[in-house]
């Protein structure tokens, strides 16, 4: 296999298409890797008369573009064959031997549909002609580096103008060729070097812009510069890299886009023997499984500890799924003297004999999640093949027999993938433990509210802004359980109902003496005859129970009143996922109006102020 | 590896690559036959053999192939050197 980078997927059977019965749930696709020709064959099943197949696999619809100065023709079918592995039926227009900054025109910007979800400005080595300039002095090329980037920038804006679509621009991965050798490194004229610099800045631009950027310049240093450019396929074809990586590329640039769309997997299911540590601790004993500096393995297992660790610093939620007597496990963490991984960085904690996918599904409901947000890591093939074929929907990565290499396995795998980072990333895994805590603080209290009172919480409520847009994208795109009409909204979006004179908007921000959870709650209503219509109210499920809503709703009503707003017209649209907030009108006092289809609409007449003692201090800082 | 085994292989690729299992390689056929053997193909079908035969070709092997005789001898003559490279 040449990429190595999908080595935890399963190899697409040979008789996969043979089989009818195949093909029709995408979710077993998930678990394999295909090759070019089958992602081709995906591919054409969509776009040829196979609308059966489109329909009984049930893909989102995604709209695409490529905009490439080289050859992006290869890049469509593996585009678009492996969409279907993330759930998405991508219809995709390639402007190809177009060098992007072309569509500064205003002509060339007039082809572009006004419906891409995504662009990608897929630049290659050869837009990059500014050093041949050898007689010129170093701060001259990197003046031609700042042009560049300064004009993708334009680029950048004048597409969202136009589209509003999310634009991606990757980077390039230099060439395996040097002109001074060692010391290209150091000289600011060599092209490793302005290269170097081109790469920095376009990240830098990608940062303080609302595009993303495309590692691409990783993957190829991952899979090794030597193979990834294959220079026959540039002077046959144009072609910027080797064939041999569309999988992976493509698999890359899917990863992107689901982690955009709030899709990112959050939580590991950890086995225990031979996963964290070596041997079986019913069988050797506390001393003796192999964990630790003294044995190579034992070092690996070390060093796989350590990386979920990091994982879960930066929010992934570890929770442990072993079929053991559980006092030999907790032994274990409790005591064993080189153990990483402490109970309480474990979520959630189960040890028992019963089967794994009944334990899975256990832990993702009393974490709150989805299955589909699990990643399940188990070395037992056996255990591994269960997990798939029982709850289709977790990623099982096929583990490699040598714990040595566990953690490139994980890591390239590309589950986490964080599309931007925002303030609350960093401290979500604090709230989970945090949630817990509380949990449990509560449930030693009889009356709920007393419990809350008790947790010193604090609510800040204020109407969207700029430095909140970010979140409050990532709440609109990820929330599902608290989410009264599930209707998804990108950046642009979320802009321009930001600044309409008739929206009411609130973003809600929580505090208590556990922790700050920051943003947690986005309501959107608009206001007309005076009647207020609520379009969107959602809440991240970490704040759920502590009756947020209800502070919110007092807010709400109290802004009518004063406003002599008379109506407010709530919204339910069932989805999947969010039976939890089926009767959150009804419980507020609204009644129901109308029920259409999966549309229930309620309605509340504002006669009084709500005045109801709730156990939160809010604060309302002014809007900028 | 025998002749024949080599033609069966790439017997597969061909139907595979141009999905039609009902073709059936000769030394005489050539791209003018197969109306999917253009030029982007033509790069796959490379593609495909080197990574089927784990050889290499030249860019010029690949743009001035004549018929699928030429193919198979190519095909031959670089596993022979790699065999007796191996042997030396």
């Amino acid at each position: 296999m040449t990429d190595s980078g999908l080595s935890h997927l399963l190899p697409l059977p040979a008789n996969y298409f043979h089989n009818e019965s195949n093909g029709e749930d995408w979710h077993t696709l998930l678990h394999y890797r295909c090759n070019f020709r089958q992602l081709s064959l995906l591919a054409s099943k969509l776009t040829k008369e196979c609308t059966s197949f489109r329909d009984s696999i049930n893909l989102k619809p995604l709209k695409f573009c490529i905009i490439s100065s080289n050859n992006s023709s290869l890049l469509v079918p593996a585009i678009k064959g492996t969409g279907i592995r993330y759930g998405y039926h991508m219809q995709i227009t390639e402007y190809s031997n177009t060098h992007p900054l072309l569509f500064l025109s205003e002509h060339q910007l007039n082809i572009l549909d006004e419906t891409y979800d995504f662009i990608l400005v897929a630049l290659n080595y050869e837009d990059i002609s500014f050093w041949h300039t050898d007689s010129e002095p170093a701060y001259g090329i990197n003046t031609k580096i700042e042009e560049f980037v300064h004009q993708l920038a334009q680029l950048q804006s004048s597409i969202f103008k136009k589209t509003g679509a999310t634009i991606l621009f990757q980077n390039i991965p230099r060439k395996p060729h040097t002109i001074f050798g060692h010391s290209d490194a150091t000289i600011t004229q060599s092209e490793q070097f302005q290269l170097h610099l081109f790469n920095q800045a376009l990240v830098a631009m990608t940062k303080q812009t609302s595009s993303y950027l495309f590692d691409v310049a990783s993957i190829a240093e991952n899979e090794g510069l030597n193979r990834w450019y294959d220079e026959r396929m540039w002077y046959l074809g144009k072609f910027a890299f080797s064939p041999d990586y569309l999988p992976l590329y493509a698999d890359h640039l899917c990863r992107i886009i689901s982690s955009i769309k709030g899709e990112s997997r959050k939580c590991i299911v950890l086995d225990l023997d031979n996963t964290l540590w070596g041997g079986i601790v019913g069988q050797d004993g506390l001393e003796g499984i192999n964990l630790g500096m003294g044995d190579p393995e034992g070092e690996a297992f070390i060093t796989f500890q350590k990386y979920l660790l990091q994982l879960n610093d930066r929010g992934v939620i570890l929770s442990v799924c072993s079929k053991n007597n559980k006092a030999d496990a907790i032994e274990v963490f409790e005591k064993h003297p080189k153990i990483l991984l402490k109970l309480d960085h474990i979520a959630c904690f189960v040890v028992n004999w019963e089967n794994k996918p009944t334990n899975i599904t256990f832990i993702a409901n009393s974490l709150n999640i989805g299955l589909e947000s699990m990643v399940f890591i188990d070395d037992n093939p056996v255990e591994r093949e269960n997990v798939r074929r029982y709850l289709p929907v977790v990623a099982v990565p096929e583990m490699p027999e040598d714990p040595s290499l566990y953690t490139r396995t994980l890591s390239q795998a590309g589950y986490f993938e964080l599309p931007k980072y925002t303030k609350e990333d960093l401290f979500r895994n604090e709230n989970y433990q945090n949630n817990i805590k509380v949990k449990k603080l509560l449930s030693n209290r009889i009356d709920i509210q007393d419990g809350l009172a008790a947790i010193g919480m604090q609510l800040e409520l204020k109407p969207f802004d700029a430095m909140g847009r970010n979140r409050i994208e990532q709440l609109i795109n990820k929330s599902n359980q608290f989410n009264l009409t599930t209707r998804r909204y990108n950046n642009s979006q979320i802009k321009v109902i930001e600044e309409s004179d008739s929206s009411y908007t609130l973003q809600v921000s929580l505090k208590d003496k556990f922790g700050d959870y920051g943003m947690i709650s986005v309501l959107i209503g608009s206001i007309e005859n005076q009647t207020l219509s609520i379009d969107t109210w959602l809440m991240s499920c970490r704040a759920i129970g502590r009756e947020i809503e209800k502070a919110v709703f007092q807010e709400i009503v109290n802004y009518c009143f004063d406003r002599e707003i008379k109506t407010i017209i709530g919204y339910y649209i069932k989805s999947d996922k969010n039976e939890l907030v089926q009767d959150h009108y009804l419980k507020m006092g609204f009644y129901q109006s109308t029920i259409k289809k999966n549309i229930t609409e309620w309605k509340l007449k504002i006669q009084q102020k709500n005045i109801v003692q709730l156990p939160f201090k809010i604060t309302r800082p002014q809007g900028e | 590896m025998e002749i024949e085994n080599i033609t069966k292989k790439l017997q597969l690729v061909f139907q595979t690559l141009f999905d039609d299992e009902t073709i059936i390689i000769t030394n005489d056929l050539s791209a003018k036959d197969i109306q999917e053997w253009d030029s982007l193909n033509n790069i796959m079908l490379f593609v495909e053999i080197e990574k089927i035969f784990n050889i290499h070709f030249r860019t010029s092997e690949i743009t001035k192939l004549q018929n699928v005789g030429e193919l198979i001898r190519r095909i031959t003559h670089k596993l022979s050197d790699s065999v007796s490279m191996a042997n030396s």
